[in-house]
């Protein structure tokens, strides 16, 4: 469980911040049940887990997948010992009831996000939203094989060993499905089928060259 | 995503609560989300299991069907209770003499809002008089709604979730009758789905296991599995017809109920127990 605490926190290596203390107590109080803090957490970290979802699943399933996340979350919160990020945490947890759940699902079709494209950019008007989403939308068009090690790798931080280990294939697969899968998604983005980003200030945003 | 200065480049945008990628949700559709998780893994605490050292120590296995039931019961009954109108946060407004008119006029003038109806609501012990507000039009400001003549309505009856609830601590005093006689009362209060699947299991586990009626128990569980045979209570339910059929001596039964829960709950805390009263029940010699 420790490398998954790991997760989320590859740009602060080693960091062991200190909890902040109302989530400390937000959790203890959550941990002895009570019902209105375990739903001010749930509702806390819902958008990174709906997020982190959505990164790694096409849309259609979204909200179902998280809601397994995040009674797991509750279920399993007396096990998290402050040893890393909250966050963090969570992320794992995320990523292993996608994991475990796209393993179930892997026979299934494929069926493609079924969010609207046009009305949420505007609605929110954020650059990096809109980044985002046309990011997952040429994420949708990647097989499974390729998405997952890509955003274990971009999103998640994970290393090549790590995301081996976890999808359980040799790490020289795991560096040639993200080399094939960034030539993909460039590829994918390039199209021109997506609209352009809007002038001015410009996301944050993690920039990966195609060679890495 | 796609750099505008360098094509070779893509960008990821970090993992954060911001909106993106996920669409975002309104706050209703969040705090349903957060309400709905938050039942599900108090469902999942209080559902079908017991203390992996109950298992160890082969309690017998009526024991565990009967704390099974009861710690599913409870559970809805929790989980029931905030779907009833809470007094600190939805309790209708005070009718005071300062209210204004307008809200007065949405809601149907009561007869128990009449000095004598009021106090026989008032000394009904049960009395939950909420009423909601009615979607009429509301009159103008400053007219005083017609009064709407009606009989007198009967005490208030106690709520579903009200009467699970007492069900629930009669059972725990080891009250069984009168217990069981609240969960009847409760699975025809017209009480909401979860309400009554969760009376049905408790009623049947009282009937098979203090009150010697296994036919009837059976006949709850079975409805139980007809209105939802994937529900958070199938579990107990299919358990609840094995043992019926147990105790009703039909060994045949019996295997094929015991059959259809491993089927359906393999990783059911009581999945092992079950299997090893199938190798029992099978290895017995045919009668």
């Amino acid at each position: 469980m420790s490398r998954w605490l790991r997760f989320g926190s590859k740009s602060e290596p080693g960091v062991s911040a200190p909890i902040d203390p109302a989530l400390a107590e937000r959790l203890r109080a959550a941990i002895d049940g009570d019902e209105e803090a375990r739903h001010q957490l749930v509702l806390d970290v819902l958008p990174r887990v709906r997020n982190g979802v959505r990164y790694l699943t096409s849309g259609d399933h979204v909200d179902d997948v998280a809601q397994d996340v995040l009674v797991t979350v509750l279920q399993k919160l007396h096990t998290y010992r402050g040893e890393g990020r909250f966050e963090a945490w969570v992320d794992g947890i995320t990523l292993r009831t996608v994991l475990g759940r796209t393993r179930k699902l892997r026979k299934d079709e494929r069926r493609r996000a079924d969010e609207s494209v046009d009305e949420v950019p505007l609605l929110h008007g954020r650059e990096q939203y809109a980044t985002s989403r046309q990011l997952v939308r040429a994420l949708d068009t990647l097989p499974d094989a390729q998405r997952v090690p890509l955003v274990l790798h971009h999103v998640y931080g994970l290393t090549a060993p790590e995301i081996g280990a976890e999808l359980r294939i040799p790490q020289e697969t795991v560096r040639s499905r993200l080399k094939a899968a960034l030539g993909a998604l460039r590829a994918q983005l390039l199209d021109g089928a997506q609209p352009r980003s809007t002038e001015g200030a410009r996301p944050r945003t993690k920039e990966v060259s195609h060679d890495e | 995503m796609t750099s505008e200065h360098n094509p070779d480049t893509v960008h990821f945008v970090p993992l954060s609560s911001e909106p993106g990628p996920a669409t975002p949700l309104s706050q209703d559709e969040a705090e349903a989300l957060a309400r709905a998780v938050v039942r599900r893994a108090r469902v999942a605490a209080a559902g079908p299991l017991l203390p992996r050292w109950m298992m160890a120590a082969g309690v017998p296995l009526a024991w565990w069907g009967a704390g099974v039931a009861f710690a599913a019961v409870a559970a809805y009954a929790v989980i029931a209770l905030p779907t009833a109108p809470a007094p600190s946060t939805s309790e209708p407004p005070k009718r005071s003499p300062a209210e204004s008119a307008p809200s007065r006029a949405r809601e149907p003038v009561r007869a128990a809002e009449s000095p004598a109806a009021a106090s026989t609501s008032a000394t009904a012990s049960d009395a939950e008089a909420h009423v909601a507000p009615s979607a009429e039009t509301p009159t103008a400001p400053g007219i005083e709604a017609p009064a709407v003549v009606e009989p007198a309505p009967p005490a208030p009856a106690p709520s579903a979730s009200a009467l699970l609830d007492r069900a629930n601590r009669l059972r725990a005093a080891g009250e069984y009758r009168r217990a069981e006689q609240l969960y009847s009362r409760a699975i025809t209060a017209g009480a909401s789905e979860a309400d009554v699947l969760a009376a049905m299991v408790a009623a049947a586990s009282l009937r098979l296991e203090h009150l010697h009626s296994p036919k009837s128990a059976l006949g709850l569980y079975e409805r139980v599995l007809r209105q939802q045979p994937e529900g958070p209570l199938a579990a107990s339910a299919r358990y609840g017809v094995a043992q019926s059929y147990r105790a009703l001596g039909q060994p045949a039964h019996e295997i094929a109920a015991l059959q259809r829960f491993l089927l359906h709950h393999p990783d059911n805390l009581l999945a092992k127990a079950v299997d090893d009263r199938l190798r029992t029940l099978k290895s017995a010699p045919s009668r």
